[in-house]
């Protein structure tokens, strides 16, 4: 956790969500085809709105790792369906982005009131 | 570092389905090979480290409590009967004129290239995710 900024320490618990489910979703895609396999998903916005809805710090969030066991799927009991994967995999990846992009005008932020309240 | 964990994923079932094609491939080059029987991979999810294993008996739910990829385990031949053809002036003929060639199915084996020709395509894209995720990252505050 980096400093007592609020809004990095934020960020930062949601790029290690957004890394979190790149992996399980590569995991997910990596057993395709392996038999009796289910999926996992990353569970952090619900836990986020619980935890605002509460009044606990959101910071404080930490992702969870949920494994689908209900599903039927396949004949064989795989129940991985690429076309969901892959489109969280896209959503994962923009997400991340704009995060990556949030946090960088947070410290570009802070870098031009350093250097404006210089003169 | 978990960001190259990541890759490392993607990169196991890149492996296996590479492997399987090759499986795929070379059954059907011996279709007409005397005696052969189709070899067939066994995949299953490759099991994360001790500390996985560790936290999993505990109940304990930790960020390492990802699978990490997919291996193939082993590499059996089918026992499905072989294909016998009639040819008496092929070597390998019985008394009968009876050679027992493979248990080969070429639609068998397309479909399975096919499926894992299509996984190495989405694993590739998951790689290529991981990687832009990462050199992303490397652009915070710049």
């Amino acid at each position: 956790m980096i400093g007592r900024d609020l809004t990095v320490r934020a960020l930062e618990r949601a790029l290690s969500a957004a890394s979190l489910r790149q992996q399980v979703i590569a995991n997910n895609i990596a057993n395709l085809n392996t038999p009796g396999f289910k999926r996992s998903r990353v569970e952090f916005e619900s836990l986020l709105a619980e935890a605002l809805a509460k009044g606990e710090d959101p910071s404080q969030v930490r992702p969870k790792v949920v494994q689908e066991t209900n599903s039927i799927g396949r004949p064989d009991g795989n129940n991985v369906a690429l076309e969901l994967e892959m489109t969280e995999l896209a959503e994962t990846q923009i997400w991340h982005a704009a995060l990556v992009r949030q946090m960088s005008d947070h410290f570009g932020r802070m870098r031009q009131v350093i250097y404006e309240g210089r003169r | 570092m978990r960001l190259f964990q990541n890759m490392a994923i993607s990169a196991s079932a890149l492996t296996a389905e590479r492997l399987k094609m090759d499986l795929a491939a070379n059954n059907i080059a011996n279709y007409n090979t005397t005696g052969y029987r189709r070899k067939v991979a066994v995949q299953a999810e490759r099991p994360g480290d001790f500390q996985r294993t560790l936290e999993q008996a505990l109940g304990v739910q930790g960020l390492s409590a990802v699978g990490q990829g997919v291996r193939i385990t082993e590499i059996v031949e089918d026992p499905s009967p072989l294909r016998v053809e009639f040819d008496p002036a092929h070597p390998d003929a019985d008394e009968q004129g009876y050679v027992q060639k493979s248990n080969v199915d070429p639609l068998t084996e397309i479909v399975d290239l096919m499926m894992a020709q299509r996984a190495y395509e989405a694993n590739v894209t998951a790689l290529n995710a991981a990687k832009s995720m990462a050199l992303k990252a490397l652009e915070i505050g710049k």
